[in-house]
C-alpha cells in the first residue's frame, strides 16, 4: 500500500517538470528554426546586395569612362579636326551677310550687306570687284559665326 | 551516500552543460587573448579610393579640363603564377602556364614576350610582384578576374588622373604625383579640395578570396573631392595657344606667354605659356618647359611701362598728354637718359607722340621730372612689386627698389620711367592695364570661380574684388585715348589693330638682361604688346610677351607681338560676340580680310592626310 501510495505523487512531479522541460525545448527548437531561416534569408540579401553593390561600382565605372571618352570628344581641338576630317566647310560669312545692328534695332548705315540685299533686289547684278576667296575646309570658322557662340557639342 | 536514480539523471546533463559552458568560455578567452591561435584569418580592411575632384572650364561640369578615372592596376606575381593549378570549367587537366602568360598578354595588350620574361624572373626578396599594366577595359578585368583562366595576376582599384585637353593650359592645371598629391599648377594649390576623404570596408572573405558581405563589419563610404571650376574659357584658351604657337614660329622667338582678362572682373578668360609640357609627364619635363611664365617669371617690361609712367603723372596732375619734351638727349637738366632709336625724329614731342611714337627720352624726361618717389607709390598703386593673389602656385612679387630706401640712383629715375631697372611679372603687367581699362580700378585677378562639393553644396565662390584705384576714372580715359593711336598707321603697334575696334594699347621692346646684372645681350629682347578692346567701352586686356633667345628681324613689340595680340583678340571679340565699336571700317571689308590668312594657314597645317593616317 505504502508502495502504491508513493508512486502516483512521484509521477506527477515528473510530468509536470516534463511538460515545462519540453515546452522549453520545444520554444527553443522553435526559435532555433525561426533563426535560422531569417539568418539564411538575411545572407541570401546580402549576398544579392553584395551582387548588385558590385554591379553599381562596374556601371559606375563604365558610366565615369564613357562620360570621360565622350568629354574628351568635345575639346575644341577634336572638334576642330573632326571638322576638317569630314570635310565640312564651314566659314566665316562675309561681310555682304552680316548685317550688324545697333541696340535700338536698326542696322549701322552704309553697310555692304544692305547694299547687296537692295541690289538684289531690283534684280541688279552683283558688283564684279567681289569675289570671295575659294579656301579649303577650315576649323576656326565654323566656331566664329558672327553672331553666335562657338558651337557646342552636347 | 548512494546515488539515486533521478539524480544522476538530473546531474549528468547539467555537467555535461556545465562543460560544454567552461569549453566555450576557455575559447572565448583565447580567441580573445590570441585571436590567431585558432583558425586561418579570413578578416580583411580595405580603403575604398575618394575619387578625386574635376578641374572644370567655366562652362561647368560636362567639360572638364582634368578628370580622375577609375583604372585596374595589375601587377603579375611569378610565383603564384608557377604554383596555381589552374583549371578550367569542363576541362580536366591543368592549363599551361605558357597559355595563362598568353592570356594575360592578350588581355592587357602586352607582348607575350615581355610578360613571358616577368614570368619567369626570379622574385625579389619581399617584393615579388610585378607591375604589368594600366587598364581601364571591362573585358580584360573579366578575363584577369577569373581564377578558372589565369593565375598569379594582382588586381587593385586606381584613380588614374586624365589631362583631357593634352598639353593644353597645362601650366594652370598643373600635375599631380604618383601617390595622386598635387604638384603644380591648380593641382597643387587646391590639393586639399580636390582630394577626397577615403572609405573603408572591414569584413571577412571566404577561402577563393571573395568577400562575404553578410559578414561585413564595417562599411564607410568614401567622400569624392570637391570640383574646382575656373574662369577659363577652353574656346579662347585654345585660340590662345594655337596663335601664341604661330606667333614664335613665324618670328623665331624661343617662348612666349599670353593673357586674355575681362577688363571689368578681372577674371582670366585664357593663360598660356610655351615651352609647356605634358601634364602626365610632368616629372619628364625640363625645367625651362615647367616654368609658368604668365605669374612666375620675372623680366623687365620695357615700353610698356611707359603707359604707367604717362597715366600717374596725368592722374597726379604733373603733366598732360599735350605737355611738350625736347627730344635731345644731352641734356643737361637731365642725368645719363636711355636713347632712343630712328623711329624718333622730331625736335620737339608731346607726351601723346611719346607714347605713340615710344619715345625713351621724352618719357625718361618725364619719369626723371616727376621723381621717383611718386613714381614708386603710383607703381605700387598698379600692383607692381607685390603678388596680385592669383591662386596659382609660384607667383613671383617682380622687382620694385624703394627710392626711400636709397635704392634708386639718378640714372634710375628715368629708366625706370621706360621699364628697365624693375621687373614684373606678366599677371602684374595685365593688371596694370585692366586698372587703365577699368576706369583706374584695379579688379584682383582670379581664375577660381568656384569650388563645388561632391554633394552639390558651393563651397567657395569667387566674388570680384577690387584691389584699390590705381589712377583716377578722368586720367585712365584719357590715357585710353593717348594709347588709342599706337595701333593706328602712325603708331608702332600698326599691325595690332583689329578692323572694326578700337585698340588700346602699347608695344614695348625690352632688352634682355645679363644674370648677374653684366648689363643687356646685344640684339636679344622681349617683344609684348598689351592691348585693351574695345577701347571706347573696354571688355578685354590682352598680353602677349615673345621672348627671343636669338637675333631676329621682327623682333618688336608691334611687329611680333602686335600680329599675335591682332589674332587672340579678333577671335577673342568675336567668340564673345562682342559688337565691333567702329563699324564703319568693316564697309572697306571684301574679300581681304585677315581672316583669309589664319585660315589658309590652318588649312596648310591640318593636312587631311595625315588626319586620315
Amino acid at each position: 500500500m505504502r508502495k502504491n501510495r508513493r508512486i502516483p505523487k512521484k509521477m506527477s512531479v515528473v510530468a509536470a517538470n516534463s511538460m515545462r522541460f519540453g515546452a522549453i525545448i520545444v520554444f527553443f527548437f522553435v526559435m532555433v528554426i525561426l533563426n535560422l531561416l531569417s539568418s539564411s534569408s538575411c545572407t541570401m540579401l546580402l549576398k544579392e546586395k553584395g551582387v548588385k553593390e558590385r554591379e553599381l561600382a562596374k556601371l559606375e565605372e563604365a558610366r565615369t569612362q564613357e562620360a570621360t571618352r565622350w568629354e574628351e570628344l568635345k575639346t575644341p581641338e577634336k572638334i576642330e579636326v573632326a571638322l576638317l576630317r569630314h570635310g565640312l566647310s564651314m566659314k566665316l560669312p562675309r561681310p555682304d551677310q552680316c548685317v550688324r545692328m545697333r541696340a535700338d534695332g536698326t542696322p549701322y548705315p552704309n553697310q555692304l550687306s544692305l547694299k547687296r540685299a537692295r541690289q538684289t533686289e531690283f534684280g541688279a547684278p552683283q558688283p564684279a570687284s567681289y569675289r570671295p576667296k575659294q579656301r579649303a575646309a577650315s576649323p576656326i570658322s565654323s566656331v566664329k559665326v558672327a553672331g553666335a557662340r562657338r558651337r557646342r557639342v552636347n | 551516500m548512494p546515488m539515486r536514480g533521478e539524480n544522476w539523471r538530473f546531474w549528468l546533463p547539467v555537467v555535461c552543460l556545465a562543460g560544454f559552458a567552461v569549453y566555450s568560455a576557455q575559447k572565448l578567452v583565447r580567441a580573445h587573448v590570441d585571436p590567431k591561435v585558432d583558425a586561418p584569418d579570413y578578416g580583411f580592411s580595405r580603403q575604398v579610393l575618394a575619387r578625386r575632384g574635376s578641374i572644370c572650364s567655366s562652362y561647368g561640369k560636362s567639360y572638364p579640363f582634368a578628370k580622375s578615372v577609375p583604372y585596374w592596376e595589375y601587377s603579375l606575381d611569378p610565383v603564384a603564377l608557377t604554383n596555381a593549378i589552374v583549371r578550367p570549367r569542363g576541362e580536366k587537366l591543368p592549363r599551361a602556364r605558357e597559355a595563362i602568360v598568353k592570356t594575360i598578354a592578350d588581355a592587357l595588350g602586352l607582348e607575350y614576350r615581355r610578360v613571358m620574361k616577368m614570368a619567369n624572373a626570379s622574385p625579389k626578396p619581399g617584393w615579388r610582384s610585378q607591375f604589368l599594366a594600366l587598364s581601364s577595359d571591362p573585358d580584360a578585368y573579366r578575363t584577369l578576374a577569373d581564377s578558372r583562366l589565369v593565375a598569379g595576376v594582382a588586381i587593385s582599384d586606381k584613380q588614374v588622373r586624365q589631362y583631357l585637353h593634352g598639353r593644353h593650359l597645362a601650366h594652370v592645371l598643373g600635375s599631380v604625383n604618383a601617390e595622386g598629391v598635387g604638384s603644380a599648377g591648380i593641382e597643387q594649390r587646391f590639393d586639399r579640395d580636390l582630394t577626397g576623404t577615403p572609405g573603408t570596408v572591414q569584413g571577412m572573405r571566404d577561402a577563393r578570396g571573395r568577400e562575404l558581405y553578410d559578414k561585413r563589419k564595417v562599411s564607410i563610404d568614401p567622400i569624392p573631392g570637391s570640383d574646382v571650376y575656373l574662369t577659363i574659357d577652353h574656346n579662347i584658351q585654345f585660340e590662345v595657344e594655337d596663335q601664341l604657337k604661330w606667333g614664335i614660329q613665324e618670328f623665331g622667338a624661343g617662348s612666349g606667354w599670353c593673357i586674355v582678362m575681362d577688363s571689368r572682373t578681372g577674371a582670366i578668360l585664357a593663360m598660356a605659356s610655351l615651352p609647356d609640357y605634358e601634364p602626365l609627364s610632368f616629372g619628364r619635363a625640363s625645367d625651362n618647359a615647367k616654368i609658368n611664365r604668365a605669374v612666375a617669371f620675372n623680366y623687365e617690361p620695357g615700353s610698356v611701362m611707359k603707359t604707367i609712367t604717362a597715366a600717374s603723372a596725368i592722374d597726379a596732375g604733373f603733366a598732360t598728354p599735350d605737355t611738350v619734351y625736347r627730344t635731345n638727349r644731352d641734356d643737361p637738366d637731365y642725368y645719363r637718359l636711355p636713347g632712343d632709336g630712328s623711329h624718333v625724329w622730331e625736335p620737339k614731342m608731346t607726351v601723346r607722340e611719346a607714347i605713340v611714337h615710344s619715345s625713351n627720352i621724352v618719357i625718361g624726361k618725364l619719369a626723371y621730372d616727376f621723381g621717383p618717389k611718386r613714381l614708386f607709390e603710383y607703381m605700387r598703386r598698379f600692383g607692381f612689386g607685390e603678388k596680385t593673389g592669383i591662386e596659382l602656385p609660384g607667383e613671383q612679387f617682380g622687382i620694385l627698389p624703394n627710392p626711400n630706401k636709397r635704392m634708386w640712383d639718378k640714372a634710375s629715375q628715368s629708366r625706370a620711367g621706360i621699364g628697365q631697372f624693375v621687373a614684373v611679372t606678366a599677371i602684374q603687367l595685365c593688371g596694370a592695364y585692366q586698372a587703365i581699362a577699368n576706369d583706374g580700378v584695379r579688379m584682383r585677378p582670379y581664375i577660381v570661380d568656384k569650388i563645388v562639393a561632391s554633394n552639390g553644396a558651393e563651397v567657395f565662390r569667387h566674388v570680384p574684388q577690387p584691389a584699390g584705384r590705381a589712377v583716377s576714372a578722368k586720367a585712365a580715359r584719357t590715357m585710353r585715348d593717348v594709347m588709342l593711336d599706337v595701333a593706328s598707321p602712325k603708331g608702332t603697334a600698326r599691325r595690332a589693330a583689329i578692323r572694326g575696334y578700337s585698340v588700346a594699347g602699347k608695344t614695348g621692346t625690352a632688352q634682355k638682361q645679363i644674370p648677374g646684372g653684366k648689363g643687356y645681350y646685344a640684339g636679344l629682347y622681349r617683344a609684348t604688346f598689351c592691348g585693351i578692346v574695345p577701347a571706347s567701352d573696354p571688355r578685354l586686356v590682352v598680353l602677349v610677351t615673345l621672348d627671343f633667345d636669338k637675333k631676329t628681324l621682327y623682333h618688336q613689340g608691334g611687329n611680333s607681338a602686335g600680329p599675335v595680340f591682332r589674332r587672340v583678340a579678333k577671335g577673342a571679340l568675336r567668340y564673345l560676340m562682342i559688337p565691333p565699336d567702329r563699324p564703319e571700317e568693316l564697309e572697306e571689308v571684301m574679300g581681304e580680310d585677315e581672316y583669309d590668312d589664319i585660315m589658309d594657314e590652318r588649312s596648310k597645317k591640318y593636312d587631311t592626310k595625315s588626319l586620315d593616317a
